[in-house]
Formats: C-alpha cells, structure tokens, sequence
C-alpha cells in the first residue's frame, strides 16, 4: 500500500516537471480565474453592506437654494413640522451654512484644495428628514411634496442613491461572475489538455502498464492527483492575492476615514469586508480550484486511457 | 489452459481478420502459429490478452471465459499472462533494471519482492551486470532479453510472443529460442507468432497455420510449410 501511495506521488511529481510550461499555464489561468472569483464575491459583500447600511437608515434630504430667503426656508421648516405632528415625519434637523460647511470641511479633510475652494456662504443649507415609515410610496409622496418648493434647489434620497448602487453593482456583479466562470472553463480546459498531452507522451508506459496488468486506477491517479494539485496551487495563489488586496482595501479607506467623527455612519467604511467573510471566500477559492483540476484531469484520464 | 471455440474476429465491420478458428492449447504446449502477414496471428494473441473482443465464438484463457469477463478484472488476467513483441516495447528512459522492476510496480509488488525478483530474472535471461543500462546501450538480442525478462519476472502462466525473433539477426534470435524453451520447461504456456521458417522447423513443436484468417493446419511436431 505505502509503495502505491509513493509512486503515485513519485509520478505526479515526475509529471510536473516533465511539462511545467504547460502546468505553469493552466495554473495562472486557474489562479486569475479564481481570484477574479474571489472578486466578485468580495465586491458583492461590499455593496450589500453599504446598501444595507443604507435602507437601514432610510432619510432623505431637501437641499435649499445658497440663495433661499429665511421666508422661504421657514416655509419649508414649518411644512416640515406639521408632517411631523401627523406623524409622518419622525424627526427633522436642520443645518444652516455653517453646519454644512462643517461637515464638508470634515468629509474632504484629506483634500484640503476642495476645502479651500468654497466659503460657508456658498454651502446650501439643508434638512436632514427621517420619515416614520420605511414605505417607498409614502417617502416618495413626501419627496413629492417638497422638491420644487420655493427655495428648495433639490431633494435626494438615499432611495436613488440605493437605486444607482444596485444597479452599479448587479452590472458589476454579473460582469464579474461571468468573467470568472469562463476564465475558470479556460483553466478546466487547459489542465485537461496538460494531462491529455502528458499521457499522450506517455502514451508507451501507459501501453506497458496495461499489458503488464495495472489496474486502470493504478494509471489513472497519478494524472488526475496532477491536475487537482494544479488547480489547488491556482486557487492558493489567488487566495494569498485576494487576502493581500483585502489588507492594501482595508488599510487604505481606514486612513482616508481616520480621525472622522460619525465614522461608522460613513459608506466607505461599510465597504471593508472582515476577515471572517475572506476566510469563506477562500473556503470557496480552494473547493472551485480542486474542482477544476479534478474535472478537467478526470475527463483527460477516462478518455485518454487507450492510447 | 487456452481455448478458442469457433472465433470470429472482425475489424471495423467489414474485415474478417479470424474466421470460426477453433483449437485448444493444454497447459506447458509450446505453439507456433504461422502464415503470412495479415494471416489473423496477432490477432489471435491480442484475442488472448483481452486487447480485442470477438464478433462470435469464445476464448477460454486460464479456465475463464474471457469474453464475459468484466472490465475490473482483465488487469488481473493479464497478470497471468507475459507479451513479448518484435519491437520490444522496452521504455527508453528507464534502465535494464527499472524497465524489468516496472511491470512488477505497476502491480503494486512491493520493494522487497522487486529487489528479489528483478536480479534473478535478469540472471536467468543472461543479462547480469547489465542492470544500470540503457536500452540504448544494448544489442536487439540483450533488448528482446530484457523484454522477456519483463514478460516472465512475475511468473505468468501463459507468454505470448508476437514476432520476437523478427527484428535479430538468425544467432541471436537462436539464442532467444533457447531462453523461451527454458522458460517453457519450467510449465510456462507459450505462444509464439513468427514467419521464421528455420526456428519453426529446427524446433519441431506444434504449428497452427493460418491463411486470411482460416486455419489451415494444425499439427504436432510440425514445421512451418
């Protein structure tokens, strides 16, 4: 038994060596593949953090004019208080020049050429709106209601912000997840025809194999333990890559958002993925890659066999 | 131990290579078969070895109706049986040595028996002192010695030779006679294919002669025409 476990190690050694050119190239294309896999899920638990964070959090803003009256923005203060006594506004805050050009000031304090480029008198003021309900009709009646109100310049919703997002990221999404199934055809493809052309130019031992009497699992493990490593190398390899763009992601959006207060109300930050979610992926990234090397060597060694 | 009942052999539905050939072979017979190339020799030997499968009629090999035999277990049938070709099939890269140890690794013979066996064989053939070379470093006589060597190492019960003498020169392939007579003597079944008209008839053992296909004559203590 351990001499059969050593010469099926022995040969699918020998058979790295024979053919690396051929075993490096199904390896890349099975590690590219799998780690623009490993991107996708990546990018999928992103934005679903960030449009969870948000739907969470539903609140729209009504932007005023720079220019607005103080008649005009009482106006719509007053509208907003009587929505409020109804019971169809939970709360309502309001902030003037000043507020906003704070909180610009702290958004952007990275890019202190953006800061200098606007005055607090240029900043519209603004109400931030919670409405009671998470109704999309009833929040969208609401909208209706104050957007082309004397003074109001816009009124946004994190509704459309939801609405662009999801649609930004179904379009990444499908791209990716169809990148990847046909890159990880491609390396299914190549390591079948590393295993095929590796018991073609073996094609005399396999002839004296049989005629001798080996047992068809005896000729076959050694090619098909060849194409599982090949794909188990191509998923490690885009592992250790996904895990080292998730630590450069990661460290890059902390110091962007350190020192900000409200942090954890930011987006961005809702865009870094925790290392228990990576560990699944790779989970994944390591099941895809065996997968791939097993079926493509698999289908090589049955079909090859009579040579 | 071998039995044909009335075989036919088709290739690609339209070439009749053996047609309703029957004969029975009792175990330790040395047999040769002959006839003109493309007479159904190699056919028979591959039917023996489960390379082919008949159109009609049965082949006994062993006590075994081998047509019926599942898949599974032609390995260990073929483990009964040695091969020994003209163009030896020896495998370039290995040495005298590991092409003879391979037949018995590639049937999961563990070290030991290998370091036993190998040496001994390889005396038996006369090849001692050989072991570390290359089957390029050697004569057509010492390659086909290390194939008979490779066919015999674990001690099958039948050997079936297609042409072994054909690629040697008249002193050599007498040589290799004499190495498949001894092994013969030691109860091995043998079943030699050839057209060398001298060995056949200088041996005086049984001759089966086919001609497209058909048998033409059986005969014990024959010679080749």
């Amino acid at each position: 038994m351990l001499s059969r476990v050593g010469y099926a190690l022995r040969e699918t050694w020998q058979g790295f060596q024979r053919n690396w050119t051929l075993t490096a190239a199904s390896v890349l294309t099975a590690a590219v593949s799998l780690l623009l896999a490993g991107m996708s899920f990546f990018i999928q638990k992103a934005f679903d953090q960030v449009l969870q964070q948000w739907s969470n959090n539903v609140q729209f803003v009504v932007f005023m004019k720079p220019d607005a009256t103080t008649d005009q923005i009482e106006a719509v203060k007053s509208a907003l208080a009587d929505q409020q006594a109804s019971g169809v506004v939970r709360a309502a805050l309001y902030s003037g020049k000043d507020e906003s050009y704070e909180e610009f000031k702290r958004l952007f304090s990275t890019n202190p050429t953006v800061t200098d480029q606007l005055t607090a008198e240029e900043m519209p003021t603004q109400f931030k709106v919670a409405p009671a309900s998470n109704d999309s009709a009833v929040i969208n009646n609401l909208i209706a209601q104050f957007r082309g109100r004397p003074g109001v310049l816009d009124v946004r919703s994190p509704a459309e912000y939801v609405k662009v997002i999801s649609k930004l990221s179904g379009f990444i999404r499908w791209v990716t997840t169809a990148l990847w199934i046909v890159l990880l055809g491609t390396a299914v493809g190549l390591i079948w025809n590393t295993i095929r052309t590796a018991m073609f130019a073996r094609r005399r031992e396999i002839e004296v194999m049989k005629l001798v009497g080996a047992t068809n699992w005896f000729i076959r493990i050694p090619f098909m333990l060849e194409g599982l490593i090949q794909g188990l190398i191509g998923s490690a390899v885009a592992s250790v890559s996904l895990v080292g763009l998730n630590v450069v992601w990661t460290g890059r959006i902390k110091s962007v958002t350190a020192g900000l207060a409200n942090v954890k109300d930011l987006a961005l930050v809702h865009f870094i993925v925790g290392g228990g979610y990576v560990g699944s992926i790779v989970v994944r990234l390591i099941v895809l890659g065996a997968l791939a090397g097993a079926v493509g060597a698999g289908i090589a060694a049955s079909r090859f066999l009579d040579v | 131990m071998i039995r044909l009942e009335n075989v036919t052999k088709i290739y690609d539905g339209d070439v009749t290579a053996l047609r309703d050939a029957s004969f029975d072979i009792p175990k330790g017979e040395f047999i040769f078969l002959v006839g003109p190339s493309g007479s159904g020799k190699s056919t028979i030997l591959r039917l023996l070895n489960r390379q082919y499968k008949p159109e009609r009629g049965d082949v006994w090999v062993a006590g075994k109706n081998i047509n019926r035999m599942r898949e599974g277990d032609v390995p260990k049938l073929r483990r009964q049986i040695g091969n020994i070709f003209q163009d030896y099939k020896l495998l370039l890269n290995k040495t005298v040595f590991e092409n003879v140890a391979y037949a018995l690794e590639v049937i999961g013979q563990p070290r030991h028996v290998i370091r036993q066996q190998v040496p001994q064989v390889l005396d038996l053939v006369g090849l001692a002192g050989k072991e570390d070379r290359f089957p390029n470093q050697l004569s057509g006589g010492e390659q086909q010695r290390v194939s008979v060597a490779r066919a015999f190492v674990n001690r099958p019960l039948i050997l079936l030779a297609d042409e072994p003498t054909g690629n040697l020169d008249p002193a050599t392939g007498e040589g290799i006679m004499k190495l498949l007579e001894a092994i013969n003597k030691t109860g091995t079944t043998i079943v030699m294919a050839t057209h060398d008209q001298m060995i056949v008839n200088s041996m005086r053992k049984r001759v089966v002669q086919l001609d497209r296909g058909v048998i033409v004559r059986d005969q014990t203590r024959g010679v080749y025409e």
